[in-house]
């Protein structure tokens, strides 16, 4: 008999194993749980490690002022951040969790080409779900999907700000191509594209199709032999991560080519450029992204940036200008309800986030006003030199 | 396709001559250079795998991590580029024969095990880089800077010196193989290891100095490839794939194959990115390389199926 | 006496009482977090037995995640483009990963040992390449929008389908092994010239285990993106066959019952209890892995044959108030 019980005891022992780990679901009263899905390894760590932490310094910091007053009670911010692993069904197991076992109402993420595989399930279960970045596909946002939001610069917008940026930079590029990673972006980003191009006055090589490379290449020398045989004046490269940014800029100027090149470059400190591609390659070049001593930021960035370690290479607040926005409409709305905060924030023409005012759109590109943008501050490189603190390039509002 | 490249209507006949030329010395120079890089990454894992059977899952992430300890001491801590390469080159030997004495010694045989010991090195090599430096840093500082102009072609030093450095390396590798004492003991022990051992050859010994060499080897192509491209703390995976790529072609129990394997690949993946756009070309590559092995299975310099 | 038929009964006890835990847990708690990372942990468990299964004719098959990505494109597509339902999709894509398991068998059935592990593990890269690249299986995102299995958001349909199917899974599997194409499996494994001495069509054989492993491994993937709603190829690519041999080694790979207990400890416990350590996490499982690969060389279901051989009969022993010896003459 003896051997039955040791048997009942280890199924025993089993199941309150499974068991104990399942009820843990005390939430204080005070506090606002708001989920976070950020790619903390994979190939997208380099950008979300330092994401989330400066998310973190933002939600603290709006604890600090007294964190989010709606019907008269004051919410602390929670954060529950999970790992969304740089690939969708890494996203999908954290908004899994985040769902079902943290029981966030709010998410936060995941970046752009995830989305297409944790929307589904946050829709299905009303869940107010806002990324920093998409790739405008309709399989991340659109009409379909009345929970999606985006809270900062889509692919779109960027693409919209290095057609200005070339425009007011370098008048007299006539011929352009578009580069992409092969993440399922083009076929809904280059039809919105190509007549801004066109109205424009530039004509887009390549028959008018992007160049792709594969989201994980790390030799670009083969995109850059392309890219020369095009001989494009100028090139645009809306969403991208730094080491496609420096490999192709360091192979064009290997080669001997001196066209103009306009990328995206978060998270990125100007200086790295030149340390990355040396003085000489680092010419007829801008790229988006923020430095630590611009004046022209908002006092709230300002004091976030105090807040950040000296040691801190760059800083990167997408994240955390999401939470700001999504704070400041519950504040808005006065609610904690989800169907209140989705209409409240269609109906708003601005918004303020950590980079300003944002301006509310996206009709014609996600079918509702589900889109914020902000200007974009951009830095330009000519010889080997730095052009910092240049006026910010506004997008418009997502069409 | 190809069609823009060679019918490019706005460029007069002579121009396009030079162009094409221009195209071809760019391309092959690619070929060349990672060919180099994949045959030093390979060369290491190509000397345990053959000598013993030691399947080293970890090579890839070896040489990632080689590549963050390079910038670490070149751009951090500021040393002179040649100098970092050289501590590194030996901080990494050491690793090799601390690999070889509690990681691979053990499980000689078993390769389960060497599996198993292979993903939990991966995973500890990734995720410490990743979460002590990976958010910080991108490329280490050319060894060679400048670009070198003849006429209307133009290449950077620092792929001619990377080229440089893996053929005289190679070299120097196929020397140590095939006239050195303790290479032809390397050779005895991979035709049959009792018969080396029989004959008083110390395989612990040269398992030792081969483990030490093939992480050496790993750590200056980790470095070289994070001066020419970039670093990031997950790019061993992607290596990996193409040194078993590179293995399997050659033929196991061949240190010849991978060489000409490694610049059959080399010109593969600079030459198809160029052709097709996108993955396609990751995934035209691979069929070209399964219907190779379809016909030999067993790679084109290993000797026959056992 | 009365020992030896209780010791005998002691395993199908413990069997079905784990099944009936595993079968009323959704009536006592219903967390679908929970109920997530089992259904996972059952899609895994097949994918891990029927990796098994095919070692034990000693081919070491690395391209199994491959095969279960087979399976699972091969269900999404249908249901996407052709709406075809659940029920023929999960047939069918079991159907295309076995039979391509045969395909890709004969030619590398010439090869053994590693030769055979290298061969497999490049025809696993390229699927999850090709996969990448085309058009029709939507690229890097993969595919969405796959017809779910069942209608409503709750887990606990999803639940027991996948606890019956790894069950019926596990069942064929452990029939098929100790069956006598098993046996004959093993003799190849063993002396591959001795087994055809004596009349084994050895590469026959071969093809054979290769096809049904696929099959399996297909059909729970095929079921695994009704259930997902998205197939995506990270979910198939190297490192997932990896983890899934992973799974297989920790719980050893000389017992049926080593995937069923490994791919818990490796796959459940890590993600279900220590997902709060974020970007460490990928620390637990290698620390699981490096304690097992050097204190238990036969893996946790071979430690756990050894305790029973040497401490619990002791115990049983004292217990019973006989000597060891006694005990022990089992």
């Amino acid at each position: 008999m003896k051997k039955y019980l040791l048997v009942a005891l280890v199924l025993i022992l089993i199941s309150t194993m499974i068991f104990s780990g399942c009820s843990k679901e005390t939430a204080a009263p005070q506090t606002l749980k708001i989920g976070v899905l950020a790619d903390l390894s994979g190939f997208l760590s380099v950008f979300y490690l330092e994401a989330t932490h400066d998310m973190q310094l933002t939600a603290d910091y709006i604890n600090e002022k007294g964190g989010v007053t709606i019907d008269g009670k004051k919410y602390n911010i929670e954060l529950v951040i999970r790992d969304s692993k740089s690939s969708p069904d890494g996203a999908l197991a954290g908004a899994n969790q985040l769902i079902f076992q943290d029981q966030v109402k709010y998410v936060i993420g995941p970046i752009a080409f995830e989305g297409a595989a944790t929307t589904p399930l946050f829709e299905q279960n009303k869940v107010l779900h806002i990324f920093n970045s998409t790739t405008t596909s309709r399989l991340e946002m659109g009409p379909d999907w009345p929970y999606a939001f985006t809270a900062d610069d889509s692919a779109l917008d960027f693409s919209t700000v290095e057609f200005k940026i070339g425009q007011k930079e370098f008048p007299n590029a006539k011929t352009c191509v578009m580069i992409l990673p092969d993440d399922g972006t083009e076929p809904y980003l280059m039809p919105s594209v190509i007549p801004i191009l066109q109205s424009m006055g530039y004509t887009i090589l390549n028959d008018g199709k992007a160049i792709l490379y594969p989201n994980d290449m790390q030799d670009f020398s083969p995109i850059v032999s392309k890219l020369n045989s095009l001989n494009p004046d100028i090139m645009f490269q809306p969403e991208a991560a730094p080491p496609a940014v420096y490999g192709i800029l360091k192979g064009m100027r290997a080669v001997g080519n001196d066209a103009v090149y306009i990328a995206t470059l978060f998270p990125g400190d100007p200086n790295n450029v030149i340390a990355a591609v040396g003085a000489e390659a680092a010419t007829n070049f801008a790229c988006l992204n923020y430095t630590k001593d611009d004046p022209g930021y908002p006092q709230i960035l300002k004091d976030l940036i105090t807040k950040l370690s000296p040691n801190a290479p760059f800083f990167t607040f997408t994240l955390g200008n999401c939470l700001m926005v999504l704070t400041n409409v519950m504040k808005a709305a006065n609610s904690l309800d989800v169907d209140k905060i989705k209409t409240k924030w269609e109906s708003m023409d601005t918004i303020e986030g950590v980079y300003g005012k944002g301006t509310v759109g996206g009709e014609k590109t996600f079918g509702a006003r589900h889109s914020v943008t902000w200007p974009e501050p951009y830095n330009k490189f000519m010889n080997g030199q730095i052009f910092k603190n240049l006026p910010w390039i506004n997008p418009g509002p997502t069409p | 396709m190809a069609g823009y490249i060679l019918c490019h209507s706005s460029r007069s006949f002579e121009y396009d001559l030079v162009f094409l030329m221009e195209i071809f010395i760019q391309t092959l120079t690619n070929a060349l250079v990672l060919a180099a890089v994949y045959i030093l990454v390979s060369l290491g894992f190509a000397f345990l795998f053959n000598m013993l059977g030691i399947f080293n899952v970890a090579h890839g992430s070896i040489y990632m991590a080689a590549g963050y300890l390079g910038y670490l001491f070149i751009q951090a801590l500021g040393i002179n580029q040649w100098i970092g390469l050289i501590i590194v080159v030996v901080l990494f030997a050491g690793l090799g024969l601390f690999l070889e004495k509690f990681c691979f010694r053990p499980f000689i045989g078993d390769f389960n095990r060497q599996i198993m010991i292979g993903v939990a090195i991966i995973a500890i090599l990734e995720t410490s880089v990743n979460i002590l430096i990976g958010s910080q840093m991108y490329i280490i500082p050319t060894f060679v800077e400048g670009i070198l102009k003849a006429g209307a072609y133009s290449i950077a030093w620092d792929r001619i010196a990377a080229f440089g450095l893996g053929g005289v390396l190679l070299i120097l590798v196929i020397l140590f193989v095939n006239r050195s004492r303790w290479g032809q003991q390397m050779q005895a022990i991979t035709q049959n290891m009792e018969g080396a051992a029989l004959q008083g050859i110390n395989i612990h010994q040269i398992s030792a100095i081969v483990s030490a060499l093939g992480c050496a080897l790993a750590a200056i192509a980790g470095i070289l490839m994070g001066s020419l491209y970039t670093l990031d703390p997950f790019m061993g995976d992607g290596t990996l794939i193409k040194i078993l790529i590179l293995i399997i072609l050659a033929g196991v129990g061949s240190f010849k194959g991978v060489i000409y394997m490694g610049l059959l690949l080399g010109a593969l993946y600079a030459t198809l990115p160029l052709l097709i756009q996108g993955a396609a070309s990751d995934a035209v590559a691979v069929a070209i390389i399964l219907v190779i092995l379809l016909i030999r299975p067993q790679g084109f310099f290993g000797h026959e199926v056992s | 006496m009365k020992r030896d038929r209780m010791s005998k009964w002691a395993k199908p006890m413990a069997l079905v009482g784990l099944i009936i835990i595993l079968a009323i847990l959704p009536l006592l708690f219903s967390s679908p977090y929970l109920l997530h990372i089992l259904i996972l942990t059952f899609v895994y468990i097949v994918g891990a037995i029927s990796f098994r299964t095919i070692t034990i004719s000693g081919q070491f098959p690395l391209a199994h995640a491959a095969f279960m990505g087979i399976g699972a494109y091969t269900a999404a597509t249908l249901s996407r483009y052709l709406n075809w339902p659940p029920w023929i999709t999960i047939p069918a894509g079991a159907l295309t990963a076995g039979i391509i398991g045969i395909v890709f068998g004969y030619p590398f059935a010439r090869l053994r040992t590693l030769y055979y592990a290298m061969g497999s593990l490049f025809f696993g890269v390229a699927i999850t390449y090709f996969v990448q690249s085309l058009k029709i299986t939507g690229g890097y995102v993969g595919l969405t929008k796959v017809q779910p299995l069942f209608a409503g958001a709750s887990r606990v349909p999803y639940y027991y389908f996948f606890l019956v199917l790894a069950l019926v899974c596990a069942l064929a599997l452990y029939r098929f092994e100790f069956s006598r194409i098993g046996n004959n499996l093993k003799s190849i494994a063993q002396s591959h010239l001795l087994a055809s001495s004596v009349g084994i069509n050895e590469a026959r054989y071969r093809v054979l285990v290769v096809a049904i492993g696929c099959f399996f491994v297909g059909l729970v993937g095929a079921a695994f993106a009704h259930y997902t709603p998205i197939v995506t190829p990270s979910t198939f690519n190297l490192s997932a066959t990896l983890w899934l041999a992973m799974y297989v080694m920790i719980g050893g790979m000389n017992s049926f019952a080593g995937p069923i207990i490994g791919t818990p400890i490796l796959y459940f416990i890590p993600q279900y209890y220590f997902s709060n350590l974020r970007a460490y996490s990928p620390f637990i499982p290698a620390v699981i892995l490096i304690i097992i690969a050097y204190l238990m060389p036969k893996g946790l279901a071979g430690l756990i044959f050894m305790l029973k051989s040497s401490y619990l009969d002791k115990l049983w022993g004292r217990i019973k108030g006989k000597r060891v010896a006694d005990a022990a003459g089992n």
